[in-house]
């Protein structure tokens, strides 16, 4: 089918007359006790991401490669991989980008490999939860209609609720990679996300969580995850942020003991 | 309010950290440049010991390298635990890292005091 | 840990190598403005001496500048101002930013010019600094 089709634009936009080598990351959980690299020859395309090269090798070449896609837009976050060591949206980058080659293709670094480029996502649904990345009131309040909130209330956070969760930040970060118990970059971004919403009340009880072990503190600023991050949510910078405010709080409750709670 | 108790007290490290890391970035870059590799090579001029002295005895240039000093210090510390745990991989042996680290500092502090408070 | 495990007979899980600082440039930035606090330290130390020999009267004074013209400790002096120049650029890039971004809310101030007042304000205490130290205040 996709022959057929290449045949019939031959000589169209798109079409290279050219190859190049992916070298992807295979593991069979049922054989393999670590990964190791196949190499595929598929055709340079201009207008084809590397998530279509994928698609390729799957389709013509080795239909038992196991790797996760859906939007092929960059929006639903699924496509993740490593690609010559940089975490990367495979949708999102074009294959032109990363010739001549060979590319290399692995699973986001530091996640627990289930098959081939898919890793298990638990872990990252554990952490997400963990920062209560929802509305919290103190006074139970039930709104007979919407929260009101003006677009600069807005504007606070805004850029802080663009994650996709396509955890590109987290393959980025040595801290997580040292360390699986830390929060992370999108978690405390979020987490800051829905301490700077003004219909929030939950600050301190975040901070309560992530001013301790494995919180905002185990951040060492290395800043690859707002580097990598597909949707310039800059994680880092909300970690930073994070702390300003964790100290800012520190200091009021060592010097006014009373004022609280 | 136990979850409060259990608060990290790293606040009071990183402002010393920060502050620390402000001051160094200021005034180290020049002091190291002529101190540690243009007057030893002679290539602008040394002051004796003799200016240096009078200069030293001005109490705000002694409060001036204390402040530069103890901040210093503590910025060191506060980033040499972090790193020494990133580089080596050992994040489990934070605790007895920064013990090392923050005694260093504390050392620093009150060496540096000593030798402030008691200019001749 | 994986919650669901019914056809997953076994997972893989990468370890960091031990140089896992090495593997990019921007993991080995990190580390060299880390290690620019070993240098900190070690002129912090420096400074120390120097206060002590000033004290201990013109002889001290002579042997500090004796022991700092060594070309070896020139050389590493050299080297720890490399590093703490690198860590002075790197915060002046980062920290205004935090800053300007924790009072204004957003990050509407292009990065260069939160930075620039510090670029300003250090070249201004290098040169007065800078003066007292060639004694010619
Ligand atoms: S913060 Fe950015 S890199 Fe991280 S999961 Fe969200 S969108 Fe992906
Ligand atoms: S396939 Fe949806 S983000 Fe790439």
């Amino acid at each position: 089918m996709e022959t057929s089709s290449t045949n019939a634009q031959s000589g169209a936009i798109g079409i290279l007359d050219e190859t190049i080598v992916l070298e992807i990351a295979r593991f069979h959980p049922e054989k393999d006790t670590e990964p190791s690299y196949d190499s595929f020859e598929v055709p340079l395309r201009s207008d084809w991401m590397v998530l279509d090269a994928l698609n390729y090798v799957k389709d013509h070449l080795d239909g038992s490669l196991a790797y996760r896609w859906s939007c092929r837009m960059g929006i639903c976050g699924s496509c993740g991989m490593m690609v010559n060591g940089v975490p990367r949206l495979t949708c999102e980058t074009l294959l032109t980008s990363v010739a001549p080659g060979p590319v290399r293709i692995g699973p986001l670094d530091h996640f627990t490999v289930v098959k081939d480029l898919v890793i298990e996502m638990d872990e990252f649904m554990g952490k997400l939860q963990k920062v209560r990345p929802w509305i919290v009131r103190k006074d139970n309040y039930q709104p007979k209609r919407e929260f009101i909130q003006t677009p600069a209330q807005l504007e606070v956070f805004k850029q802080y609720s663009l994650c996709i969760n396509c955890m590109l930040c987290y393959a980025a970060c040595p801290v997580f990679g040292l360390d699986p118990s830390f929060t992370g970059p999108a978690a405390l971004a979020l987490a800051e996300r829905y301490n700077l919403d003004s219909r929030d009340q939950g600050a301190a009880e975040r901070t309560d969580i992530l001013s301790q072990h494995d919180g905002i503190w185990d951040c060492t600023v290395i800043g690859e995850c707002s580097e990598v991050c597909p949707k310039h949510v800059d994680p880092s910078m909300a970690i930073q942020q994070y702390k300003i405010d964790a100290t800012k709080d520190w200091f009021k409750t060592w010097l006014m003991p009373w004022g609280n709670k | 309010m136990a979850a409060h108790a259990r608060r990290s007290n790293r606040p009071l490290g990183w402002v010393m950290f920060g502050t620390g890391g402000f001051l160094v970035a200021f005034f180290f870059p020049i002091h190291i440049l002529l101190t540690g590799v243009l007057q030893p090579l002679g290539w602008v001029p040394t002051p004796d010991q003799h200016h240096m002295l009078t200069l030293l005895e001005n109490p705000i240039t002694r409060i001036y390298l204390a402040i530069l000093l103890i901040f210093a210090f503590w910025h060191a510390g506060y980033r040499l635990r972090d790193t020494i745990c990133d580089a080596l991989g050992v994040r489990a042996l934070d605790f007895p890292i920064m013990l090392v680290c923050f005694i260093g500092a504390a050392a620093g502090t009150v060496a540096t005091l000593w030798m402030l408070l008691t200019v001749p | 840990m994986p919650q669901y495990k019914v056809y997953q007979p076994a997972t893989y899980r990468p370890r960091m190598s031990p140089y896992w600082f090495f593997d990019r440039w921007p993991y080995l930035k990190f580390m060299i403005r880390e290690t620019s606090s070993v240098f900190a330290a070690y002129w912090a130390v420096v400074m120390l001496a120097q206060i002590r020999s000033i004290r201990h009267g013109a002889w001290a004074y002579a042997r500090f500048e004796h022991w700092l013209s060594n070309p070896l400790i020139i050389i590493l002096n050299a080297v720890a101002l490399l590093f703490v120049a690198f860590h002075a650029v790197t915060w002046f890039m980062l920290v205004p930013r935090v800053f300007v971004r924790q009072m204004t809310g957003s990050g509407a101030i292009p990065d260069e010019l939160a930075a620039a007042p510090n670029f300003g304000a250090w070249i201004v205490a290098s040169i007065v600094v800078g003066l007292f130290l060639v004694g010619a205040i």
